[in-house]
């Protein structure tokens, strides 16, 4: 199988923004309860206290946006994205990391009981 | 079902001895591939932040390289493989743990006014799957692409990619010494 390697930026890119996009709306497209062993759907509703990971969920939906987004820019036209240069690319990692740690400060350390 | 998952946050639920002696397996072999993975993206990302220059054609009294040369001299394109393997069997490994976590560590910390180590190692989760993400990247960069070109793109993609494997073995380590399975 050969990989078209215009398209893993696209698709690293489109991981990491959709992961952190869904933590930062919290709707993980599954959920653990691990008190329990069981799984739900991320948009089952369960009573207040709870101990649950939308960890995975959060990681599913990155998934499905970069499986998407990268479907879609094959199909765009390998001469309209020859010229396009990758290399400014790190800038997301590093964004999407403080946005991560904007999230953190917001949600467990300001808002969180405890 | 799902309504017996209701409890308090600082509830930590007594788990038999077997429960925490498997569990301190679990994480002392996180803790070894964690460690390997540590040495080889450290040595790769000193080793293309701070390249050797090349050595003079060894000859009569040609001197031998120093141990600081020798290091940072490494071909470390080929530990590439290696560090997305280590990368990825480290994050499997802490998947199995991350539930148990949840049950019995976090459970702790907010019980006893540490909140704040929740939130570090909710970061740690995050900057795990951004270094998930990157390493298709890291990759094409390595494997792909002339290590002539893209030169500063690779090492800053390195570097980050190092910066997230330090900072999550650090929290890690951190957090056991809080609080680890059978304590």
């Amino acid at each position: 199988m050969k990989i078209d390697l215009r398209l893993i930026p696209v698709f690293s890119l489109a991981f990491m923004i959709g992961y952190q996009v869904d933590d930062w709306l919290n709707a993980p497209l599954i959920k653990y309860y691990p008190n329990i062993n069981a799984w739900s759907w991320g948009w089952v509703r369960v009573p207040a206290g709870h101990n649950t990971i939308g960890w995975f969920g959060w990681i599913a939906w990155g998934l499905v946006a970069a499986i998407v987004v990268t479907a879609l820019y094959a199909l765009v036209p390998r001469r309209l994205t020859e010229r396009i240069s990758w290399s400014w690319s790190w800038v997301v990692p590093v964004c999407t990391a403080i946005f991560a740690l904007y999230i953190v400060i917001t949600g467990w350390w300001l808002h969180a009981p405890g | 079902m799902l309504a017996q998952a209701t409890q308090s946050i600082t509830f930590v639920p007594d788990l038999g001895l077997g429960y925490h002696v498997t569990y301190s397996i679990v994480v002392i072999v996180h803790l070894l591939l964690a460690i390997t993975l540590l040495g080889a993206i450290t040595h790769q990302t000193l080793a293309v932040l701070w390249p050797a220059r090349p050595l003079a054609p060894a000859g009569a009294g040609a001197a031998t390289p120093s141990l600081r040369r020798g290091y940072r001299g490494v071909r470390v394109n080929l530990y590439t493989n290696a560090v997305i393997v280590l990368y990825l069997l480290t994050a499997l490994v802490g998947t199995f743990l991350y539930g148990p976590y949840r049950l019995t560590i976090l459970p702790f910390f907010y019980g006893h006014g540490l909140k704040l180590f929740g939130g570090i190692f909710e970061l740690k989760e995050h900057f795990v799957v951004i270094g998930l993400a990157l390493l298709p990247v890291y990759w094409l960069l390595w494997k792909k692409v002339p290590l002539t070109e893209q030169v500063a793109y690779r090492a800053i993609v390195t570097t980050i990619l190092a910066a997230f494997v330090w900072y999550s073995f650090l929290v890690g380590h951190v957090l056991n010494n809080l609080r680890g399975f059978g304590t």
